[in-house]
């Protein structure tokens, strides 16, 4: 669905580099700090960055030479961005129902109701769950084979996060060919959703790994520094000082359980990933 | 394109207040002012109501979204002149109601000789100045395009002067030469020059066009 290959984007003080894959109906989670990188490389997949260099190919097409129409496909919620405050939710109905050919009008009214997204109230009066919802739920309503969503939970309340993630999770059941982009730095809303996670850091990808290994295979080793002297550390990736002695990540948490049972573990989790690998 | 449009359309009747103050000065001023001074008045409130859609679009940061809809930089900019003029022409026409209107209750005639041309001529003078003005919105940005468009009518009030001070040094009765070569080709054939007059403003606003999808190509989000 979207092959990036070599990108390199520079900017004064940043410089992009990476390269990733999503394949056609794959859940993949794009999770760094603020500043990685995560909106940079978003913005390049629509078009809305020229890279410096390399390749951006979506749903087959290069991006620079993506029509209008090719982007009927999208659907797009971003961060910092979405239909003018001035307009109210009738509007952004009526102006979808003109932009896309697919939309469905009744699945969004739907959604709105449920969600209580008041149809006649502008945007700009909205808490910023309720805009956020508003951003998704134009991005669903079209039968859109690719989502890319630039943290759709960033600055919410656990309700209005959940609810997100709920129009999310229910999207993919109904449309399991689709293929999601989503970036986020609250990593555990991630967990259940996606099929593998891009770490980015300082503009480049340095972990591509399934959920499923870094939820069942990464752990995080906590030993005093007797143990961690005389422990085989081929297996971990990083380690940290702490007061009590190290804190090591592995992504080999059953070689460690069967050889060192005594050490205290603690079962991996992305922000684990997050913390200890882009961590100072 | 049609999505755009209805867009601008929601963004313009957000601000009905706007409209009607609008509409009440232009009442008051088509019996104030005798003659189509109503029509050029009303048409450039609408133009201006409805380049105000550029700062909305801008608002908040939205380009970045409004360009990930199914949309390219040309059809943006092929809508705002499309949506901007055919504000112009709203105006227009409302211009021209209210000129006759006010024409009966007053009772005094309405000037039609050369309505049609002057008309026309002044609708494509000022679709020529909102192709430069959604140029320089677009390109600078609001904040930034108020700056640039002060210098803008800087330079236009010094080549005034300039021209002011000329004609006062050498009145037009006496000029010579290529000034007086244009005088006479103006006198001798008003209708062609109106023609060549407006194929200007048309050729302008192609220019702008063209120049104006090329900067947003190259602009990033």
């Amino acid at each position: 669905m979207i092959t990036i290959e070599n990108l390199v984007k520079k900017y004064r003080d940043f410089e992009l580099n990476v390269s990733l894959e999503i394949p056609d109906g794959q859940v993949c989670g794009l999770v760094g700090k603020n500043g990685a990188g995560k909106s940079t490389t978003i913005k390049s997949i629509l078009g809305l960055v020229r890279p410096d260099s390399g390749k951006v190919i979506v749903m087959g097409k290069n991006v620079a030479d993506m029509k209008a129409n090719d982007k009927q496909n999208i659907g797009v919620a971003l961060a910092e961005s979405g239909f003018s405050g001035y307009l109210t939710v009738n509007d952004v109905i009526a102006i979808l129902k003109n932009m896309y050919e697919d939309f469905d009008e009744d699945y969004f009214r739907h959604l709105c109701i449920r969600f209580d997204v008041p149809l006649g109230k502008v945007i700009r009066e909205f808490s910023t769950g309720m805009k956020a919802k508003v951003r998704v739920l134009s991005a669903i309503s079209h039968k859109a084979k690719l989502l890319i969503m630039d943290e759709p939970t960033s600055g919410l309340d656990v309700e209005a996060r959940n609810d997100i993630l709920d129009i999310l999770r229910e999207y993919l059941k109904e449309n399991e060919d689709c293929s999601i982009l989503i970036s986020s730095h609250i990593s555990s809303d991630l967990e259940n959703l996606c099929d593998d996670i891009y770490l980015i850091n300082d503009g480049k990808i340095i972990l591509h790994e399934d959920t499923d290994r870094i939820l069942s295979s990464y752990a995080i080793l906590k030993v005093d520094e007797e143990t961690y002297g005389k422990m085989d550390r081929s297996y971990v990736l990083k380690e940290k000082k702490e007061s009590y002695g190290y804190r090591c990540l592995t992504d080999q948490k059953q070689f460690y359980m069967e050889n060192y049972p005594e050490i205290v573990m603690e079962n991996g989790s992305i922000d684990d990933l997050i913390l200890m690998l882009t961590g100072r | 394109m049609k999505g755009l449009l209805v867009k601008d359309m929601c963004l313009m009747l957000q601000r009905k207040q706007t409209l009607l103050l609008f509409l009440i000065i232009s009442v008051v001023m088509s019996f104030t002012f005798e003659g189509s001074f109503i029509v050029i008045y009303a048409s450039m409130l609408m133009m201006i109501a409805a380049m105000g859609t550029i700062s909305y679009d801008e608002f908040d940061n939205g380009f970045p979204f409004l360009f990930s809809l199914p949309i390219d930089c040309k059809t943006y900019v092929m809508e705002k002149y499309a949506f901007c003029f055919g504000m112009e022409l709203v105006g227009m026409i409302a211009g021209l109601i209210l000129m006759f209107v006010s024409s009966m209750v007053t009772g005094k005639p309405v000037e039609t000789d050369g309505l049609i041309a002057g008309t026309v001529g002044s609708f494509l003078g000022m679709a020529m100045v909102c192709a430069v003005l959604i140029h320089v919105q677009l390109k600078y940005g609001i904040e930034k395009s108020r700056l640039v468009l002060f210098g803008i009518y800087g330079v236009i009030a010094l080549v005034l002067l300039l021209f002011t001070n000329y004609f006062k040094a050498h009145p037009i009765a006496e000029a010579t030469g290529l000034v007086r070569a244009i005088i006479d080709f103006a006198i001798r054939n008003p209708a062609l020059l109106l023609v060549i007059i407006a194929a200007v403003r048309v050729g302008i606003i192609f220019v702008m066009y063209a120049v104006t999808v090329r900067m947003m190509e190259k602009k990033e989000f």
